[in-house]
């Protein structure tokens, strides 16, 4: 069965939506959903005050968010498992410190998507953001392990000070991407000037980042044929770190003369 | 403010010979009385043990060093936030947390009062401005002196000797800052690393540039303290901290303040053996050798300084200590200089019980606990947050009053290191309700020279902490049953009820005001803050404040 929660009213300040995870609903009914307190700048406000209710909460099936949720930060923040849908857009920090689960966004994302909390070294450790739109600044920053795939763009700075896992912007990674990555891999589907903390490498057909193009394919973003089949660039980086991440950027010339 | 009668209660009143006798504790007007009236609250202490309220002689609490602590990890203060009542201010949690967070927490724990270990005299005004904003406790601050370079000229100049001018200089200080007593971090060597990243190897080593000696730093700011008769001695945090070797220079720093009162903090982190210079693992134990000498030397008093297996939060005025530390870890550090005297890092810190040293760190300090002699000179203190969160204090009695609790925790730390302790030489000391009371709240009092602390004769403070007398000592004082402060009911059942704002302890000596015509022109010198706008004069900073007159420890 699946919770859905279906945006009534904007909230009238920015809402922290940490508790709207499958684990922390599971075993409520629609009324004790609807009468846990959010907390909305500063002070609270219950979740039926905001959504239409309707299912219940199990771990294993999907919470559903409906609605325009670009106020509500922190959705699906620090998930371990189960299943988060959103319709519409959300706020920042979706999916910060996420350890696992399946985050799917299929409009846009605000920034520090899938994020460490300020100050701390480690974000997201495990589990998967997709989403269909574009995502804000420092997506992905501090991650550990997992993937965040973009559809659109990543704003200024993805990748920040990541350790490993995968960031994929499909439209392209924006600007400054991967500044202090350890051993991360950043995907950019569209031409993209990287740091000078990068080198190129190669030139090279990528059997590995086929397979995760065909993953997020099937997670329903959708995938050019022409990533495919075709060349990427990489970078090795960052060198004021291990240079052992990278950035992978999609080599749409080669394609042309193959 | 109403009269209080605590009946039935086994009290523990070590300052006054009482040890566990079932007796009444009467409170009227913020004081300790003989008696009140039969219109009294009573409070029904029958199976509670009854106790001054706390007193932590050294913790870091407020100043620019905690709050540049907070910023550096805003990651960690989300531990446990605060939410505003009717009653509380808000506030983040972890093991810095904010200033009204900080006395809460100190409150609920059953401690009345507690001391800022280390403020730079320059940022007096951001350590009164947080100690005000800091309630439920009494606050007193040590201000730094061991790397002031006005004080070095001075020391210099008397060739080493305590001039007039210094002990004038000394009790200026503590006036223009409403401080209550005197600090000596590293002394000289966090100006040797300031200018030269160097360390001071002997305690007659030249701080360059300055023509003295550390040695000369602690007889003249000692012996200036000791003749200016402070109510608290000089508060010594040794040269070589954390170095292997250092009891050495512990051993010599005490040497050579032998015959003057002084308290050393956080003998933990001074009690190392193995080769200066030499590897970690090359690191013992000489904490019997310490607590040797303090037998011998009733005028030393120690903190122990106690490292708790999990995360603290290393602060420092001892740049040096921060920059080592920022080598092993390779995670955040914060470095900040203070113009003209001292210097301060930070470092993020987790201590693991796997880890050689770390578990070394911890059994060096029970050894230090256990292996003493005399409560009255080795005092509670994890240094906090240096070597945990002062939330882990009730862990840390347990510790100490729980054999089998200790044994079990030994079983889980690095063996190699255990037993290069004295602890699995059948070391079965378990401190009594009495002793606790002792390392807690009636030494440190005492210490202090605070003779309203830490104690429940007639003309005490009415800070009185009651605990249920539970086997789990841990539990026990982590949930005292009421707390008590200045005469009124803080605390019951684990809850705040009510709000003190605490005062500012300070201190005060004599000097001959002219003194400022000597210190003007080296302050002019020296310091990018004229002199005239030094001294803190606010009122609504430095008052309600009890001042702690010299000379009549």
């Amino acid at each position: 069965m699946t919770l859905t929660l279906t945006l009534r009213t904007q909230p009238p300040a920015p809402v922290l939506a940490t508790s709207l995870i499958p684990e922390r609903l599971r075993g409520l009914n629609a009324s004790a959903v609807a009468a846990l307190d959010l907390r909305c700048g500063g002070g609270t406000v219950a979740v039926g005050d905001l959504f239409e209710v309707s299912g219940a909460g199990t771990e294993e099936e999907k919470l559903v968010l409906a609605g325009d949720l670009r106020r509500f930060d922190w959705i699906g923040a620090g998930m371990s498992r189960g299943e988060i849908e959103v319709p519409g857009d959300v706020g920042a920090w979706a999916g910060a410190e996420m350890s696992g689960g399946l985050l799917r966004i299929f409009g846009d994302a605000g920034a520090r998507l899938g994020a460490a909390y300020p100050g701390a070294r480690v974000g997201m450790t495990g589990g998967e953001i997709v989403v269909s739109g574009d995502a804000g600044e420092e997506a992905g920053a501090g991650m550990r392990r997992g993937l965040v795939a973009v559809g659109g763009q990543t704003g200024p700075g993805a990748g920040l000070r990541m350790l490993a896992g995968t960031v994929i912007a499909l439209g392209g990674i924006g600007a400054e991407a991967g500044l202090g990555n350890k051993r991360g891999s950043l995907v950019s589907g569209r031409p993209v000037r990287p740091l000078p903390g990068y080198a190129f490498a190669t030139r090279f057909r990528a059997p590995t980042l086929v397979l995760a193009l065909r993953h997020v394919r099937q997670l329903g973003l959708t995938v050019d044929d022409r990533l495919l089949r075709g060349s990427w660039a990489r970078w090795s980086g960052d060198r004021t770190e291990l240079t052992r991440g990278e950035i992978l950027i999609f080599d749409a010339e080669a394609e042309e003369t193959d | 403010m109403t009269a209080i009668r605590i009946t039935g209660g086994a009290v523990h009143d070590p300052a006054n010979d009482v040890d566990g006798e079932i007796r009444d504790v009467c409170l009227n007007d913020g004081k300790v009385v003989a008696d009140v009236g039969p219109e009294a609250r009573r409070i029904d202490a029958r199976g509670m043990v009854v106790m001054a309220g706390g007193v932590d002689i050294h913790a870091h609490i407020a100043g620019p060093k905690v709050n540049a602590a907070r910023r550096l990890s805003p990651e960690e203060r989300r531990a446990e936030p605060l939410d505003r009542t009717q009653l509380l201010r808000s506030g983040t949690g972890g093991l810095v947390p904010s200033t009204f967070a900080t006395g809460y927490r100190y409150s609920l724990l059953g401690y009345t009062t507690v001391v800022e270990a280390a403020a730079p005299p320059l940022a007096a005004r951001h350590v009164l401005s947080e100690l005000r904003d800091t309630p439920m406790i009494d606050k007193a601050f040590l201000i730094l002196m061991g790397n002031n370079q006005v004080l070095f000229e001075l020391i210099r100049r008397s060739g080493g000797d305590v001039s007039q001018q210094l002990r004038d200089a000394v009790a200026w200080w503590l006036e223009a800052t409403g401080g209550y007593g005197v600090k000596l971090v590293n002394p000289g060597g966090v100006e040797l690393w300031k200018q030269s990243g160097g360390a001071v190897q002997s305690l007659d080593d030249d701080v360059v540039g300055f023509g003295v000696t550390p040695r000369q730093v602690l007889e003249a700011i000692g012996g200036a303290v000791d003749e200016l008769g402070l109510p608290h001695p000089v508060h010594v945090h040794a040269n070589n901290l954390g170095v292997p070797g250092n009891a050495d220079t512990t051993l010599e720093t005490m040497r050579t303040l032998s015959g003057r009162q002084a308290h050393f903090a956080h003998v933990q982190f001074h009690s190392y053996g193995g080769k200066p210079g030499g590897g970690a693992g090359g690191i013992k134990s000489r904490a019997p050798e310490l607590i040797e000498y303090l037998g011998e030397h009733p005028e030393i008093t120690v903190d122990v300084g106690q490292v708790m297996f999990g995360p603290a939060m290393t602060m420092t005025a001892d740049a040096h200590v921060s920059a080592v530390l920022r080598d092993l870890d390779g995670g955040k550090w914060l470095n900040h200089d203070t113009e003209v005297e001292t210097g301060c890092g930070i470092v993020p810190y987790r201590y693991r019980a796997g880890n050689y040293v770390h578990a070394l760190q911890w059994g060096i300090g029970l050894e230090l606990f256990l292996l003493g002699k005399d409560p009255w000179q080795v005092m509670l203190s994890t240094d906090h947050p240096n070597g945990g969160s002062f939330l882990s204090y009730p862990k840390l009695i347990r510790l100490l009053m729980d054999r089998a609790f200790r044994e079990d925790q030994m079983g889980r730390a690095n063996q190699r290191a255990i037993r290069r302790t004295a602890l699995t030489d059948g070391l079965d000391r378990e401190y009594t309700l009495n002793e606790i009371a002792i390392i807690t709240r009636a030494a440190p009092a005492r210490r202090l020279g605070l003779r309203g602390k830490g104690h429940l004769g007639v003309g005490a403070d009415a800070d009185v902490t009651i605990y249920h007398d539970r086997a789990d000592r841990e539990e026990m004082f982590a949930t005292p049953r009421y707390v008590i402060k200045a005469g009124e009911m803080v605390v019951e059942e684990g809850e705040l009820r009510a709000v003190d704002d605490g005062v500012l302890l300070s201190s005060h000596a004599g000097f001959d005001p002219t003194v400022d015509g000597v210190l003007a022109p080296l302050f002019g010198e020296r310091y990018t803050v004229a002199f005239k706008h030094y001294p803190v004069r606010d009122p609504a900073l430095r008052e309600p404040a009890r001042v702690v007159e010299a000379g009549v420890r």
